[in-house]
C-alpha cells in the first residue's frame, strides 16, 4: 500500500490457512477491492468462486505451462463454462 | 481425479426420478383409466397413494441438497442438480393431477359419461404422457434438440381441450342439468392441459442442463380458453 499500487497480486493468500481466517482474508480482499484491483492465483475452487468477479483458468501441456484456456465472469465460468478442459476442472474431472 | 463416488450419486439420484416419472405417468393413465371404468376403489387408491409421490419427491430434494452441501458441484453438476429440483417439482405436481382426476371419479359415480367425451380425455392423457416420456428420454440422454421439439406439441393437447371446452360449454347451454357432469369433465380435462404444460417446464430444465441457456420454450399456438 505504501507504494500506492493499482494492482495486488495474491499467491494462495489463504493457503493452508484455518476456514476463521481464511474468512477474514477474503473479507479483507472485498474491502480491498473499491480502491485496488486484486489478483489471486488460488488452486481451492470454492475460494475462487466467492470472491472473484471475473476468473481465469491456466493449465499446462508438454511444452508449457500457465497458458490461458478460458476467461470470463466468475458465476459464467463456475455455471457455464465454455471449454470443456474448464468443465472437467471445476468439476473435478480432469486427469 | 473422476470423483467415481459423485457420479455413483449422480445417477442413483437420475435413477430416482425416473422412478418419480414413472410413478406419476402410471399414476396419470390409471386414473383416467378408473374414469372411464367407473372404478371408484381403484380412483381411491390412486388418491391415497398421491402421499408415497411426494415422499419419494422430498427424498430426491433431500438428496439434492446433501450432494450440493457435501460435493460443491460446479457447472454441468450444480445445472443438473438445480434442473432436477424443479424436474420432480414438476412431477410431483402431474401426481397431483392424476389425483385430482381420481377426485373427480370419486365424485362422479352415479352420472353416466359420455363415451365421446372420455375418449377425447384418453387422446389428451395419451399425448401428454408420450411428451413425457420423451422428456425423461431427453433427460437421461442430455438430449437439448429434442428437448426444445418436445413443448410444440403441447398445442395439440391445447387443441383437444379447446375442443372439449366448446362442446361442454354447448352441453350446458343446452341442457342445464348437465352443469355439474360436464363441469366434473372439465376439470379432468384442465388437468390433463396442465400436465402438457408442466412437461414444457421440464424440457426448459433439460436444455438449461445441456447448454446453461435459462429461457422459456414457446408453446403459443392458438387461443386457449380457461384458467390457467
Amino acid at each position: 500500500m505504501a507504494v500506492s499500487p493499482e494492482v495486488i497480486l495474491m499467491d494462495e493468500p489463504a493457503s493452508a490457512l484455518d476456514p476463521v481466517a481464511t474468512l477474514k482474508i477474503e473479507e479483507l480482499m472485498r474491502e480491498l477491492t473499491e480502491e485496488y484491483t486484486i489478483i489471486v492465483v488460488t488452486h481451492n475452487m470454492q475460494q475462487a468462486s466467492r470472491v472473484s468477479d471475473f476468473t481465469a483458468f491456466f493449465s499446462m501441456d508438454e511444452d508449457r505451462a500457465g497458458y490461458l484456456v478460458e476467461y470470463g465472469a466468475t458465476t459464467q465460468l463456475f455455471t457455464v463454462p465454455q471449454n470443456k478442459m474448464t468443465e472437467d476442472y471445476v468439476t473435478g474431472r480432469f486427469g | 481425479m473422476t470423483r467415481e463416488r459423485f457420479e455413483q450419486q449422480l445417477h442413483a439420484l437420475l435413477d430416482q426420478v425416473l422412478v418419480l416419472g414413472s410413478m406419476v405417468a402410471q399414476a396419470v393413465h390409471d386414473s383416467l383409466d378408473n374414469l372411464k371404468k367407473r372404478d371408484i376403489a381403484a380412483a381411491r387408491c390412486i388418491y391415497e397413494a398421491d402421499v408415497k409421490v411426494n415422499e419419494k419427491r422430498y427424498a430426491i430434494e433431500s438428496g439434492c441438497i446433501t450432494l450440493i452441501a457435501t460435493q460443491q458441484p460446479m457447472a454441468r453438476d450444480v445445472r443438473f442438480l438445480a434442473a432436477i429440483l424443479e424436474i420432480i417439482t414438476e412431477l410431483e405436481r402431474i401426481g397431483d393431477y392424476a389425483k385430482g382426476i381420481s377426485k373427480i371419479t370419486m365424485l362422479i359415480s352415479e352420472e353416466t359419461l359420455d363415451p365421446v367425451l372420455v375418449y377425447e380425455l384418453e387422446q389428451m392423457a395419451a399425448l401428454g404422457l408420450d411428451m413425457l416420456q420423451r422428456a425423461l428420454d431427453a433427460f437421461v440422454a442430455g438430449d437439448a434438440v429434442i428437448a426444445r421439439e418436445i413443448p410444440s406439441e403441447d398445442s395439440k393437447v391445447d387443441k383437444l381441450y379447446n375442443q372439449l371446452y366448446q362442446k361442454l360449454m354447448e352441453q350446458m347451454r343446452i341442457d342445464i342439468t348437465t352443469i355439474d357432469r360436464a363441469n366434473h369433465i372439465m376439470w379432468a380435462a384442465h388437468n390433463l392441459e396442465r400436465m402438457a404444460d408442466r412437461v414444457t417446464n421440464i424440457c426448459e430444465r433439460i436444455v438449461y442442463v445441456a447448454t446453461g441457456e435459462m429461457k422459456e420454450l414457446d408453446t403459443t399456438e392458438g387461443f386457449k380458453v380457461g384458467l390457467d
